[in-house]
């Protein structure tokens, strides 16, 4: 499937007068508004076709940025000033932000044109794009399959062509998954490098903004744009980052526990040992390895992950922004228990809960603090293991996209797609999804992920494999 | 997790639920918290908490003086999204009711 131009192709076109801005703008404009995908939740018409003037004269000008007139998708839980930002739930169903997240300030400051805001399972709650409150969005691939998620919108914005680029948010898996299932890549970085500033909190531990882009190249060239130090994020890294490695000799590990997990597709364990293979024509050496907490990792992620939400979603009060039944409540409890109750969906609501139960009163000790120490032993796992090789591989996700309805009754299923994805969340660790071959016509992805701090190698290494296996900027 | 601690919880979570809905989340609750009950398993004695993603030696303290920098905000646009104002308070019910005097 053809999805059209790269960041580095629009730019060239851009450069070189083939094309405007505007005229680029407009056709993307267009081609959303006859897609059937449902990938944007809100669209930035009018605001697009001004940036895209504004970035057509910088072009003339002279001063050109790597984004300068691209037209982008963003994924709809980053602030966006004056833009509508819902988070796919109805309780931010009119929320315009009163100011920029860092990241779109940045792209802003390149001149990127944002043409709208994508789909995502409410508050980034998710593996399908199912839990929007705005309806899902179809893999492009094959429409009767979900594109994955939570960043589902931006995926398939990406792989249905409908912007050049898209940024998401990860925080199990959020871009890498349905990068994976849309057949693109998806790069989250080191936590602390890209700031969380204006993004809509969920696991803030574990949130990290990221791109989802039709090359590797597309990805380094995103990542610079949008990391860097931040006073507005009291996590964000002030130290420089580390610098690339060679990608000769680099050493691979593959962690004998993904291979042999029950739940992996055998035909994406082959299709992933092909990548492999690639790493090994790059020159790199590659290793059975071995990650034991990793297959706690999950169990892990789903006590942290809900306690933070059940704190960050407790802001969602019907007081001071969104929706709310404040008009006709009698009191301030009704207030909370109305709003709460009708604007949130079932996925937000069953992670408060369970957030809220392992984080209460006599279940503490038993569940939230034994997590705590399981993320250390994870983080341990991680270092002793990278003492040894410099990459992890391994699949993505267990299985190519599933059907619409296959595993949203069962949350449990659900959450056992990211079975990969998670634990380099809990170690902070910066990863990337690349395409391997397709199995039975649908998309899979190859996960590499590397040090705390080493995402410079890591999109290195990706963008030789894309060069190798003859991607669309190889 | 019983129907009734379901109950208990939706309380201090402050969401309501119907009863069907608190019978389905009890079951669901159930088998999630089954499988996360495999932490156990990994903790050493030696194993410290941690509430970070980040090795201990890119975490410090940030602290900075109590005034507001970084934003371009106006008291107005920041009143925009609230649901119910007066003047520029924002409005809320008394937090006693009529019967508690």
């Amino acid at each position: 499937m053809d999805n059209g131009l790269t960041v580095k192709d629009a730019g060239r076109d851009l450069r070189s007068g083939k094309i405007s801005s505007r005229e680029l703008t407009k056709q993307y404009l267009v081609k959303i508004k006859e897609s059937d995908l449902n990938a944007y939740v809100g669209l930035n018409e009018k605001g697009a076709l001004w940036e895209a003037e504004v970035a057509d004269k910088v072009i003339k000008r002279g001063d050109i940025h790597p984004l300068t007139g691209i037209p982008m998708a963003i994924k709809d839980v980053i602030s966006t000033k004056g833009l509508r930002t819902t988070a796919s739930s109805k309780i931010l169903d009119n929320y315009i932000p009163p100011f920029d997240a860092t990241v779109i300030k940045k792209l802003k400051g390149q001149n990127a044109v944002i043409l709208g805001k994508t789909n995502l399972d409410e508050f980034a709650m998710g593996s399908s794009t199912e839990n929007s409150a705005y309806s899902p969005t179809l893999n492009p691939v094959d429409k009767t399959r979900v594109p994955g998620g939570s960043s589902g919108g931006s995926a398939a914005a990406v792989a249905g062509d409908l912007c050049v680029t898209a940024l998401g948010s990860d925080t199990g898996g959020s871009i890498r998954q349905p990068a994976s299932l849309c057949g693109i890549y998806g790069f989250k970085p080191t936590y602390g490098r890209v700031s969380r500033y204006g993004l809509l909190a969920m696991a803030s531990s574990l949130d990290q903004i990221g791109p989802l882009t039709k090359s590797a190249a597309d990805a380094k060239t995103l990542y610079q744009a949008i990391s860097g130090y931040d006073a507005m994020d009291s996590t964000s890294l002030k130290v420089s980052p580390q610098k690339a490695r060679s990608i000769k000799g680099l050493r691979v590990g593959l962690p004998k526990e993904f291979f042999e997990s029950d739940g992996l597709d055998d035909k994406v364990r082959r299709s992933v040992e092909n990548g492999i293979d690639a790493l090994k024509k790059l020159g790199c050496t590659v290793r059975e390895v071995s990650l034991p907490t990793s297959s706690f990792a999950l169990a892990v992620y789903y006590i942290i992950m809900p306690v933070e939400v059940a704190s960050n979603l407790s802001r969602y009060d019907g007081i001071k922004y969104g929706e709310s039944v404040i008009g006709h409540a009698k009191t301030l409890l009704d207030v909370y228990l109305e709003t709460r109750s009708r604007y949130f969906g079932e996925e937000a609501k069953r992670r408060i809960v369970l957030g809220t139960y392992v984080s209460s009163a006599g279940y503490f000790d038993a569940y939230y603090g034994k997590a705590q120490k399981a993320r250390d032993a994870i983080r341990a796992d991680f270092q002793r293991t990278f003492s040894d090789v410099d990459v992890i591989a391994g699949p993505t996700s267990p299985t190519p996209a599933f059907k619409f309805g296959e595993k949203s009754d069962n949350p449990l299923q659900m959450y056992l797609s990211d079975i990969y994805t998670v634990p380099v969340n809990l170690a902070g660790i910066p990863s990337i999804s690349v395409p391997v071959e397709s199995v039975d016509g649908l998309p899979v992805g190859m996960q590499l992920s590397s040090r705390f701090d080493d995402d410079e190698t890591l999109l290195n290494l990706a963008i030789a494999y894309e060069n190798i296996i003859g991607g669309k900027n190889g | 997790m019983g129907v009734g601690e379901v109950e208990r919880i939706t309380t201090l979570a402050k969401i309501e639920l119907p009863i069907e809905k608190r019978t389905k989340y009890s079951r669901q609750l159930d088998e999630i918290l089954g499988y996360v009950s495999t932490v156990n398993k990994l903790i050493s004695d030696k194993a410290k908490p941690h509430s970070s993603s980040m090795p201990s030696r890119a975490i410090s303290n940030v602290c900075r003086e109590d005034r507001i920098s970084g934003t371009d905000c106006t008291v107005e646009d920041l009143l925009a999204n609230v649901p119910e104002l007066e003047g520029t308070n924002i409005k809320v019910p008394a937090v006693l009711g009529d019967d508690n005097g």
